[in-house]
């Protein structure tokens, strides 16, 4: 980790003036009167980015990652501290500075090239490489208003990383032409770090944060929460994205309120609160509820919806053979002993009802009662949506069933 | 100054750019450079010349000549002073996007403005022997002087261009400011016919030295005031330190509201 510094950062702060009306900013030169209110972007703050590494930054909207991330690059200047930059630096947040739509997508390598501070001669050099590389190879000399969005993307992000910078900063999500295309583009990002390269990266993709990153910081309302450990850092995210109710204190939801839900969590294995879990590890979701009124045959059901809606599994006591009567309050956990689903976000909503469905009698529905993250088991890939029991053999010669 | 000299090579590259971009998807291309300054030229020479001459006493028969080296001068002038001063606001997509040094677009601009300039200039020797006149030395104080104004519409185009990322309303109030200053400028007529009130302000003006210099040059073959072309030095050199100086302050701001 001590690998030589690409950028480093110490006591930079960064804040916008806000004037109400456009004419205050000159009303304050005059009346030497503050107008203006400080909205701050950044509290001061330090971190360096070494040599090969990957710096994850994640945070709510408005808290400051873009800012940080434009600091970086130069585009703006910070109020305080100092910004150094060994090597070059080049970002990857808005593709195709400098495009002019009328002219060749040849001519634009050149354009956009200049302001990636590339020289002429780099350019030349690397023009057919560019060109490959964004499969442009017919259409290279039309104009670039006679591109569909995703060819102008593509060219773009193939000049971008052909930069050959020592550290590139990117934005959220790249969303560059297809799901192939993307593919390349991370392949080649993946080569660019072999090579040395570092990366800084602005993602709400916590899953990619954490199969990436060797460092993650978190940033909230412009205060740097936490630099360390990306696990660490996605679930100090989860605990400051949650929402109020499902931390227990609020409970929302309809029903007739005979049997009603207190508190809901989720635990790991050994019992202690968590977030965030692996693919194919076990989980509990452990509830209490309190009785208003003594009630016979109550079911508890389980919902688990990913974040499309989506039912993924859902089941309740009736269909488990787990039926009680209740007279006062007590507790219930669903045990998972594998959470064989993909990596996601997924909501738990938790129903009391009657029979095996909650139409007749429903006590509870609540909605959204609390939301856990699945994350890639790195050492085993899989697609889809879930994690499927599956062997696979091989034999020689024609001896098979087929 | 030798931070500016370093800036030349992506000026440069920047100014071929805005070229190829001004005239993508036209015919002619780079041949428009070279028609503008040739109608200006058969304009003035042709029909104020011939129209006009008789009442300018001191321009004589070279009235025409008057006019189009005066216009030569003050239109590029003018052009670079407008064309800097929204530098910053017509890039702004660029400067949000990528780290690049504020003072390399104006110096473009000035830089990119010399062509069609040197096409006028070509033009106007050219029509000038063909009229019988004799090259002199003072072509190299028409050089000087070149170097000087261009400096002083970069320095004056910067100290706009900051405000006019401010208020954009500085971009239009540009036009009717060169529109004054263009009549404050002995270029359609000559000094000595203005009242002594005015006099001291079109003295004061460092144009009026700019297009004395250009006249004495290709009308009068007199010698260039060395006064003027001092005085030209001096406040061209002032207002671009004092343009430089205030980016400088205005540059963090400058980028926050772009």
């Amino acid at each position: 980790m001590n690998a030589e510094p690409v950028i480093t950062i110490e006591g930079v702060s960064k804040r916008f003036k806000r004037f109400r009306r456009r004419r205050d900013r000159f009303l304050e030169l005059i009346r030497h009167r503050q107008l203006h209110t400080d909205f701050i972007a950044l509290e001061p703050l330090s971190l360096t980015v070494r040599k090969g590494t990957i710096l994850g930054i994640i945070g709510e909207n408005g808290s400051g990652k873009s800012t940080l991330l434009k600091l970086m690059s130069g585009i703006l200047l910070p109020d305080s501290g100092s910004i150094c930059r060994f090597g070059k630096v080049t970002g990857l947040l808005e593709l195709g500075t400098g495009f002019n739509m009328e002219l060749s997508g040849r001519k634009n390598i050149y354009f956009n090239g200049t302001y990636l501070g590339m020289s002429r001669q780099q350019l030349a050099e690397r023009e057919d490489a560019i060109i490959t590389f964004a499969e442009l190879e017919d259409c290279i000399d039309a104009p670039l208003k006679s591109y569909s969005s995703g060819m102008v993307m593509r060219l773009a992000f193939a000049i971008a990383i052909h930069a050959d910078p020592d550290c590139f900063l990117i934005d959220e999500a790249l969303s560059v032409g297809d799901v192939r295309f993307q593919q390349k583009c991370f392949a080649r990002i993946r080569a660019f770090r072999q090579a040395g390269g570092s990366i800084v990266f602005v993602s709400h993709d916590m899953n990619a944060v954490k199969l990436l990153c060797d460092q993650a910081m978190l940033l909230h309302k412009g205060e740097l929460r936490y630099l360390g450990s990306p696990d660490e850092a996605v679930n100090l995210y989860n605990e400051a994205i949650a929402p109020a109710d499902s931390k227990g204190h609020t409970i929302s939801g309809y029903g007739n309120g005979a049997v009603s839900f207190t508190a809901v969590e989720t635990l790991d294995s050994i019992g202690n609160p968590v977030t965030v879990l692996t693919s194919g590890q076990s989980m509990d979701i452990r509830f209490r509820y309190t009785c208003r009124a003594p009630t016979n045959d109550v079911t508890f059901g389980i919902t688990i919806r990913d974040r499309f809606g989506q039912d993924v599994f859902g089941s309740n006591g009736a269909l488990l053979g787990v039926v009680a009567d209740i007279r006062e309050e007590g507790w219930g956990c669903f045990h998972f002993p594998a959470m064989n689903i993909a990596p996601g976000l997924y909501t738990v909503n938790l129903a009391a009802h009657t029979g095996t469905t909650h139409l007749e009698n429903c006590f509870h529905w609540w909605d959204k009662a609390t939301a856990f993250e699945v994350v890639q088991d790195p050492d085993y890939y899989f697609g889809g949506h879930t994690r499927l029991d599956v062997t696979l053999e091989l034999g020689k010669g024609h001896h098979g069933e087929l | 100054m030798p931070e500016l000299v370093a800036l030349f090579p992506l000026a440069l590259r920047i100014c071929g750019q805005d070229l190829q971009s001004r005239f993508a998807g036209s015919f002619l291309g780079s041949v428009w450079l070279f028609i503008w300054p040739l109608v200006q030229m058969f304009i003035y020479i042709v029909i104020f010349g011939k129209m006009m001459g008789a009442r300018m006493p001191e321009a004589g028969q070279s009235y025409g000549l008057y006019v189009a080296s005066g216009l030569l001068a003050w239109s590029c002038f003018a052009q670079t002073l407008q064309r800097t001063a929204r530098a910053f606001v017509d890039r702004r997509n660029i400067i949000g996007k990528v780290e690049v040094d504020l003072r390399v677009f104006p110096l473009a601009i000035c830089l990119g403005e010399l062509l069609p300039f040197l096409a006028g200039l070509v033009l106007l020797i050219f029509v000038g022997l063909c009229m019988g006149w004799q090259p002199s030395s003072l072509l190299l104080w028409v050089l000087f002087t070149l170097y000087c104004q261009q400096l002083l519409a970069m320095g004056l185009g910067l100290l706009l261009a900051c405000c006019a990322a401010f208020a954009r309303d500085v971009v239009e109030a540009v036009g009717i400011g060169l529109q004054m200053a263009f009549w404050f400028t002995p270029v359609v007529y000559v000094p000595s016919i203005l009242p002594d009130w005015v006099r001291w302000a079109v003295q004061v003006n460092p144009m009026t030295h700019v297009t004395a210099v250009f006249q004495q040059c290709f009308v009068f073959a007199g010698n260039a005031s060395l006064v003027g072309i001092g005085y030209i030095a001096i406040v061209a050199h002032l207002a671009v330190w004092a343009g430089l100086y205030v980016l400088h302050r205005l540059q963090k701001d400058i980028r926050d509201v772009l």
